[in-house]
């Protein structure tokens, strides 16, 4: 069984298009910003907990961004930052956060910059938070 | 509670495959690797550390078979 998951997993990605496809498809960050979730989650003693808080952040985020509360992508950044409980976190969990919202945040200016979020720049941010709600969502689910 | 090299690492390349790999075939094994390591750890796909390690030298080999043209 692991022999076929693995030859499955590898044909696929074998040959430039494959290589092609890993460098610029979005599912590479989606990947990564679900495994930064869950690593994150699964630090905690009480992970549970700190699955909802993900969730909760995530979604009131989201609802920030729908109603026009936070419009552009420094807003948005600033946001999730000050709904963090920072002293709570060990240097780990510090570092291993701070870095994934600084890259989120990269990510995105170089998608679609700087001023304020169009329609669609909200359905791209939309997106990475779906990713991290998903991830923390099935953490619950396969752990509860 | 110190940062090991390993969380260290970890942490570069979640960060490389969130902002993009763009031209580095070095870069894009590494993105392979954090792909299978959290299919593995978020899905609970049977892969062990050793097969990851695999998957990912076949495609840094590849890699730089398409860097060296």
């Amino acid at each position: 069984m692991r022999v076929s998951v693995l030859a499955l997993i590898l044909t696929l990605l074998s040959g430039c298009a494959a290589i092609q496809f890993a460098e610029n498809n979005p599912y590479v960050a989606a990947a990564a910003v679900q495994a930064a979730t869950v690593k994150f989650i699964d630090e905690s003693s009480t992970s549970l907990y700190r699955a909802g808080d993900v969730i909760a952040v995530a979604e009131l985020t989201k609802e920030q961004v729908n109603t026009d509360q936070a419009t552009t992508l420094s807003a948005v950044s600033d946001l999730v930052r000050g709904l963090v409980d920072w002293n709570s976190l060990n240097q780990y969990e510090t570092l291993l956060l701070s870095s994934v919202i600084d890259s989120v945040e990269s990510r995105l200016l170089d998608d679609i910059g700087a001023g304020l979020l169009s329609e669609q720049d909200k359905v791209r941010v939309n997106h990475f938070l779906d990713w991290v709600i998903e991830a923390a969502e099935m953490y619950k689910m396969r752990n509860q | 509670m110190a940062v090991t090299d390993k969380q260290r690492k970890e942490i570069t390349q979640i960060q490389r495959a969130i902002e993009g790999a763009k031209g580095s075939a070095e870069i894009s094994a590494a993105t392979v690797s954090v792909l299978l390591a959290g299919a593995s750890s978020m899905f609970g796909v049977p892969l062990t550390p050793e097969m990851i390690a695999a998957g990912s030298a076949l495609l840094a080999g590849i890699g730089n078979r398409i860097t060296r043209g």
